[in-house]
This record gives structure tokens, sequence and C-alpha cells, in this order.
């Protein structure tokens, strides 16, 4: 059964959400506060997390980076606002997709069911991206010197799905679907953050993208 | 009452007033030193012919032959000219003394043992005749005064006064012209600024740093004073924007929790199943009321700024339909695309645009059995999305009524069930006219309801 | 206005249509006493007394000098001797009598004027001895006429020795009168 952290201070909505999701068969381990909730992860190990930008102390974007620099899990994060700014920092910190209060439960239910879902339904064979190898069964990118790159799993999705499209472009609601499974109108923010991140670990130079390539008027392709 | 404009009032003033002040003063000026230049005048010309007559009697009473020279003499020195006459003959005279400057009326009275003096026009000029009768000597001395000089002078007072009276004047007017754009511009810019701010310029400030305390205290008070105002208007503006971001993790654990009650439902009775299905439906309608006063307050106050592109009118309506029927999990209404449209360009902001489209085809679910179909055309340099419905229609008294907050038409109020928020189309014809389009509402060829949504092109793309 | 007025030339100064009296107290120098100050004299009355200078062609020519009235012959006389004024001294008039010469007195006696001088004429030119006797004849003639008196003639004594006509013919006379010298009159 997969395993679900969930960073919230309102005691509320950390209690129903956690009424929820056991509802529904997952375990659940609950945080008030960013640093019980690394505690938390480092103890048990969750497959998901949710995390509510909003938290007294360490804030919410620092909780999804150091989660993140411990593992490519999954992170939903939680926003009271959906102004860019936030959204963008969110995700630069590491989170794959977020929400904002008040949502719907069932949308909620239905993306961290999404995400859980690990490996790429399409196989793709290994390719070499510049001086990169990427071994989309595996879910690993080689450097040069054998050492691994460290992609979350949407960021991999995102890169394996853009290599199956055969150098065409794909619009980023054409993405939003593909990767983050999404059945209905996204966020294309979502596509354009992750992009982002992702030039900057595998371009050579990210403000000049020569692999994850902008396409006016569409939207992105990538070149190997 | 006719109100007269205070800045011809001002420089009315200052022109005339300049003009009397200086007038009156010239004038005066003018008066007072002609008296003193005429009687100073008179008075050395008196001295002068007592001297003279003086002169004249020891004269004769020394050397009376001498008398012709000494008149020529003083004649030469003074420029005056001396007769003596006795008993009614001219006894001597100066060489360029005429007698006729002597009237007769003069050498009576003098001859009677009066002295006198008068100042007379003689044939174009002015002059002063001094008779003093020296009975010692049985004889009565003239002297006549030539007056040019005098004139002269006072002419050229007058003129120097009546200049400077009319320089004064000039000096005035400017002066009131200066004081008018001291006074009055600022004046008019305050009016001005305040009809701006009035229309809605909010950004309207009067320009600081002047020159005049009063016209900065004015100007400092004024920008404070609209400065308030507009906080005051922000934070009204906000305050839907803050109750309902207040509400949102209340309604968040409302929803979650009921999401519970849904997933325990088998353990609840039949009247709690219908509860919870109440309370579930009544959630989801304040949910989006709380979205709808979300988006509408930031809107007013003009929180949020649009993200403008330039999209393609025909994918982003493809979009918009699917995500609308798929967040209300409704049939997808069709699309057509009128022929020879070709790809249009709209500068829009992505979201907003999703959202109108939604909002609409949710509006027509909801009061009209759906949306009957997307029409997309093309009308001159406009492009034109119809979402057209096959219900009961607008009634034409509503058609501008229909876009208003919280408006309850006829049809709500027939139909009865699933009430909207009341903010939905009002929603639309806001993001709309942000957009710079407009949003109308018609009939559809099915005889319901046609919303027509204009917006300019921006260029059309390749067919 | 003032402009106008000045600019159009009327005269500024203001005119009086007949004489205005000045209070007696403000003439000075006594100048409407009855007497000159400093003197205890009355009433001292001046006339033009007519007298006879030579003109630039050299006749006997009438001009005037302002004397006390009544004329004093011996004053008048030394009037003459003082010669010509400077205005009648520029038109060319001239004194026939000599400046040094002395008159010791002059009077009328029963119609003839008697002329005492100090020095004798007949030492000067003919010409000019004419002229100087005629300038005496002729002056002391208007004298007598201005007090009122006949003048018969005139006689010049020099140290009691009656001096005689200097005008050409032959008579002896000793009382010259205006017809004698007719000829030498300018006209």
């Amino acid at each position: 059964m997969s395993r679900i952290l969930i960073v919230e201070d309102d005691d509320h909505i950390r209690t129903a959400l956690r009424l929820m999701f056991e509802g529904e068969g997952f375990v659940v381990d609950d945080a008030p506060t960013g640093e019980v909730g690394i505690a938390l992860f480092n103890r048990m190990a969750s497959d998901m997390a949710i995390v509510d930008i909003m938290l007294p102390g360490m804030s919410g974007f620092e909780t999804c980076l150091a989660l993140r620099s411990a593992s490519d899990l999954p992170i939903v994060i939680v926003s009271a606002r959906d102004d860019t700014a936030d959204v963008v920092l969110g995700l630069e910190s590491g989170a794959d997709d977020y929400v904002t209060k008040p949502f719907v439960p069932e949308e909620l239910l239905a993306r961290v069911r999404a995400h859980l879902r690990r490996r790429p339904e399409k196989s793709t064979g290994a390719f070499q991206l510049g001086t990169l190898h990427v071994i989309p069964d595996e879910g690993v990118v080689r450097q040069p010197d054998g050492t691994e790159l460290h992609l979350t799993s949407t960021e991999f999705r995102l890169l394996t799905d853009l290599a199956s499209n055969n150098g065409k472009a794909l619009t980023r609601e054409d993405l939003l679907e593909r990767v983050w499974g999404y059945d209905y109108f996204g966020d294309s923010r979502l596509v354009d953050v992750h992009i982002r991140r992702l030039r900057m670990k595998i371009e050579p130079d990210p403000a000049s993208p020569i692999f994850l390539v902008t396409v006016r008027g569409t939207g992105y392709k990538l070149v190997i | 009452m006719r109100r007269r404009s205070l800045r011809l009032r001002l420089l009315v003033t200052f022109g005339l007033g300049a003009l009397v002040i200086s007038s009156l003063f010239a004038s005066l000026t003018y008066i007072g030193v002609k008296h003193l230049l005429i009687s100073n005048q008179q008075q050395t010309d008196l001295r002068q012919s007592y001297v003279n007559a003086a002169l004249v009697r020891s004269t004769l009473y020394s050397s009376p032959t001498e008398l012709s020279d000494l008149l020529n003499s003083i004649q030469k020195a003074t420029a005056s000219n001396v007769l003596v006459q006795t008993h009614n003959e001219w006894l001597a005279r100066s060489n360029r003394a005429s007698t006729v400057d002597v009237s007769p009326t003069t050498i009576k009275t003098v001859g009677a043992g009066h002295a006198t003096e008068q100042t007379l026009n003689a044939r174009g000029r002015i002059i002063f005749v001094v008779g003093v009768p020296i009975p010692s000597v049985e004889t009565q001395v003239f002297e006549v005064f030539q007056l040019d000089d005098l004139e002269r002078t006072l002419r050229t007072m007058a003129l120097v006064l009546t200049l400077g009276a009319l320089f004064t004047s000039i000096v005035g007017m400017s002066g009131g012209i200066w004081v008018t754009r001291r006074t009055v511009r600022p004046l008019e810019e305050v009016s001005y600024a305040a009809a701006l701010i009035a229309e809605g310029a909010l950004t309207t400030r009067l320009q600081v740093n002047r020159a005049d305390r009063e016209v900065q205290q004015l100007t400092e008070s004024f920008n404070q004073m609209v400065s308030q105002l507009v906080l005051r208007l922000e934070r009204d503006a906000r305050f839907a924007s803050d109750v309902s971001h207040e509400l949102r993790s209340p309604l968040t654990t409302l929803a979650t929790t009921a999401s519970v009650l849904q997933q325990h439902r088998d353990d609840l009775t039949a009247a709690g199943r219908e509860s919870l299905d109440l309370l579930v439906a009544d959630l989801s309608i304040f949910q989006s009321l709380v979205e709808d006063l979300l988006e509408m307050s930031r809107s007013d106050a003009g929180a949020v700024p649009l993200v403008m592109e330039n999209l393609s009118a025909i994918e982003l309506v493809h979009q918009s339909v699917r995500s609308a029927a798929r967040r209300h999990g409704i049939d997808e209404p069709p699309v057509e695309i009128a022929e020879g449209v070709g790809d249009p360009l709209v500068l829009v902001d992505r979201r907003r645009f999703e959202r109108v489209i939604t909002n609409l085809i949710d509006n027509a679910h909801r009061y009209a059995e759906g949306a009957v179909a997307l029409r997309v055309d093309v009308l001159g340099t406009q492009l034109a999305v119809n979402v057209d419905d096959a219900g009961t229609g607008v009634p034409r008294d509503e058609h501008d009524q229909v876009f208003e907050r919280f408006f309850r038409g006829r049809a709500a109020h027939d139909r009865g069930i699933a009430r909207g928020t009341g903010l939905g189309l009002a929603l639309v014809r806001d993001h709309v006219s942000a957009f710079g389009g407009t949003i109308t509402v018609t009939e559809s060829p099915e005889g319901g309801a046609r919303f027509q949504i204009l917006l300019p092109i921006v260029k059309s793309g390749p067919s | 206005m003032l402009g106008a007025i000045a600019l159009a030339g009327c005269s500024l100064v203001p005119t009086a249509s007949s004489p205005q009296l000045i209070g007696p107290t403000h003439v000075p120098f006594g100048l409407l006493g009855k007497t000159i100050p400093g003197t205890n004299n009355g009433r001292v009355r001046f006339i033009t007394q007519p007298v006879y200078i030579v003109d630039a062609t050299g006749h006997l020519s009438s001009t005037s000098r302002i004397v006390p009235s009544p004329p004093v012959l011996e004053s008048v006389l030394r009037q003459l001797i003082i010669g010509p004024t400077k205005i009648e001294s520029g038109g060319g008039y001239t004194s026939a009598l000599p400046k040094n010469l002395i008159i010791l007195s002059a009077s009328f006696r029963g119609g003839i004027g008697y002329i005492d001088l100090a020095t004798t004429l007949s030492k000067l030119p003919r010409s000019q001895e004419v002229l100087a006797v005629g300038q005496l004849v002729l002056t002391a003639h208007v004298v007598g006429l201005t007090l009122g008196i006949e003048v018969k003639g005139v006689e010049i004594n020099v140290a009691g020795v009656v001096q005689n006509s200097p005008l050409p013919g032959n008579h002896e006379a000793n009382l010259m009168t205006t017809q004698d010298f007719q000829s030498l009159l300018n006209s």
C-alpha cells in the first residue's frame, strides 16, 4: 500500500485529509510542521508527499527542497493562492504538481493516484542526449563519468515522452495529459517549470537549449 | 447665478487697479509739482522784479542816464524785459521789450500805486508781468518774464507721468497675468485632475514641488486625499477577496470531510444519505461561489494582472470546451468553425478565456438543456464565438441585465433547480472586456439563446 | 487725460484775465515808500530831456537823457560832456565837447542862458568848435523849453570873457540862438 506524507498545519484539514486517504486505502503519515514532516519521511520513506506552502517555521518551499534533495518522490504542494510567483516557486523547489485551496477532494485523489503510477506506459529504448545516456526502462540518466543524474519521476516521464515523439513538438496540453495524466485542462505552468528544471539538469547551457527546444506557437520538442 | 471667471476678475482688477492707481498718482504728482513749480517761478520772478525796481530807483537817483544800459544788462543777464514809465510816458525800456505786453489795466493799476502781477497769454506765448510803482521817483517799473521754459517743463512732466502711468498699468496687467498663472492655474489643474480621477484614472496625482507654499500645500493635500481614497477603494475591493480567502481553509475541511462521509455512505441511514447528498450539493455551490467571488474581487481590485498572449482562437476554443465538459461532467458540445475563418489569433489571457467558455457552457447547461454548439465565425476584423442553446432564450428586456451580478432572470425562477452562483455571466463580461471585446445575447438559430463574444483579431494565421 | 493735454499743446500754466494786486507788505526794499531810503529827498521826478550830440555824419542830432525834473541846465550840460551812451556810440554818435571841459556854472537869467566854462573852446579846430558850441546852445534852448522859459539866446563866458560865435559870418553877436546852428542840424 502506498504511503502518503501529509504536511499541513491546519488541524482540521489535516485530519480530514487523513480520513479521506485512509478511507481510500492509503497509509497516511501526517505532520503539522515541515520539520516534523521531514523527520517522519526519513523514518517512514513515504511514497508521496502533500505539502502545504504556508507552514509555520520551516516554510513549505524549504520542506519541498529538503524532501526533494533526499528523494525523487512525487510532491504535490497545496497553496492558498494560485499566484504565479508562488506556484512557480513551489514547482522550482521540486514539487511535481500543485493544487489550490479549496480543492475538490476527488481531484486531489485522482492526482495523487496519477503521480503514483511510476513507470511510463510506453516503452522507449535507451537514447543518447549529448554526453548523457538515458535509459527509460530503468528510469536512469547516466552521466559520462558514470554517475547518475537525479531526475524526479515527473521530469523523467516528461523527457521520455518528448523523446518518444521522434523530434516532433508536443503542446503543453498534450504533455499535461500524457505526463501528468490529467484528463482535464490542467495548468500549463506545470509544464513550463518542469521544462525549465529539466533544462537546468541536462542542457550544457540552460539559457540556450539545444535538446529541449521551445517551438513557438506550439510547445516543446526534444532534439536528439 | 452667472459665474464669472476668476482669472478675468484678477486680470481686470490688476490691470484696472494699476491703471487707476497710477493715474491717480500721476495726476496728484502733476498737480502738486505744477503748483510748486509755478509758485516757485512766481516767487523768483517777483523777487527779481523787486530787486530790479530797486536798481532802477537807485540808478535814477544816482545816474539816470545809465538807466537804459541797466535795463539792457538786466535783459542780457536774465532774459526778462523791463520797462520804466513815468507819468504815462515810457522813460526807458530794454531792447527787446514790447510795450504791448503791458496792458492798460496794469499800467493804470500800477500807476495808482499798487504792485501787480499777471500771467497772461500774449501773442501765443505765456508771460508773467509784474508791475511795481516807485512813488519816490514817480516811476512805474514793469518786468515781463517769459514762461516758455516753465511751459516746457510742465509739458515734459505731464508726458513723463502719462508714460509712467501707462507703463505701470502694463506692469500691473503683467503682474495680474503672473498672479493668475500662479493661483488660477493650480486650481484648474486640480479640477482637471479631479475629473480624471472621477473617470477612473486612479493613479492621477498632481505634480508636487511647487514654488508657492500654499499651492504646495494644496497639491500635497489633494494627492494625499486621493491616495487615501484609492486605498479605501482598494481595501473595499479586497474585502470580498479577503473574505473569500479566509473561507478557503474551512471550505477545504468541509469538502474533504464530505468526501470522507461519502466514503462511509453505506454506514448511513437513508435520511443520512439524503442529507449528505444535499450537503455535498450545496457545498459545491458554496465552493463555486467563493471561487467566483474571489475571481471577481481580484479582477475588481486589479490584483492579478492578465497574462495576455496571442493564441490560436480555434485551438483555444477546442481546449476550453474539452475542459469545461470534463470539469462539469457533461458531454462536449460540438465546435463548428465557419468556412473561410482560417486560423485567427486573438490576444487573451488563456485561463480567463477558458473560464469564459466554461461559464457560458455551464450557463447553457443550467438553464437550457446544455449548449447545442459553439460556432466560430469572423465578422469583419473581429472573431465571433457563439455559444448557442436550444432553450427558451433570454427575454429581450433582460438582454443587458442578464450580465449583472447576482441577477436572477425569469428563466431562473421558472426552472428552480441547479442555481448558479449568480456571478458567472458577470465574470464573463468582465473578462471579455479585459480582452478588449464585447459580449451580447441574441437568439440562436435553434430558437434559444445565443451568447456572442466578439474579440478583435490580432492577425490571421494561415488558413 | 494729462497726456492728451500735454500733447495737444494747450497752455499748462494758468492765465489770469486781469492783473492781481500784490499786497503792499509783500513789496520789499521800501519801494512803495515816499522817499528813497537813506535820503531825505522828497519825491523826485524824472523826465526825458532832449539834448544834442553829434551824429555820425557830423551833424548836430537830438537825443535824450533821463534827468530829474525840473532839469538843471548845469547837470544836463554836464551830461553832454560825459558823452554819448554805449548805444549812441555804437550808432556813431559822438560829442564834440572835450571830456575835460569843466562847466563852472550854467543858468538862465532873464530869458538868456549863461554858460561859464573854465577853459575856452576857441582852441579847438574850427569844425569841432562849431559843433561843440552848437551842442551847448541847442541843448540850452531845449532845456529852457522844458523849463518853460522863452530862451532868447545863449552866452558863453570864459573867465568873464564873452566868447564869440564860432560860426562863419561876421557877427559879433555873443548871443547865440538855435537859428544860428540850423544848418548844422541833421535833418
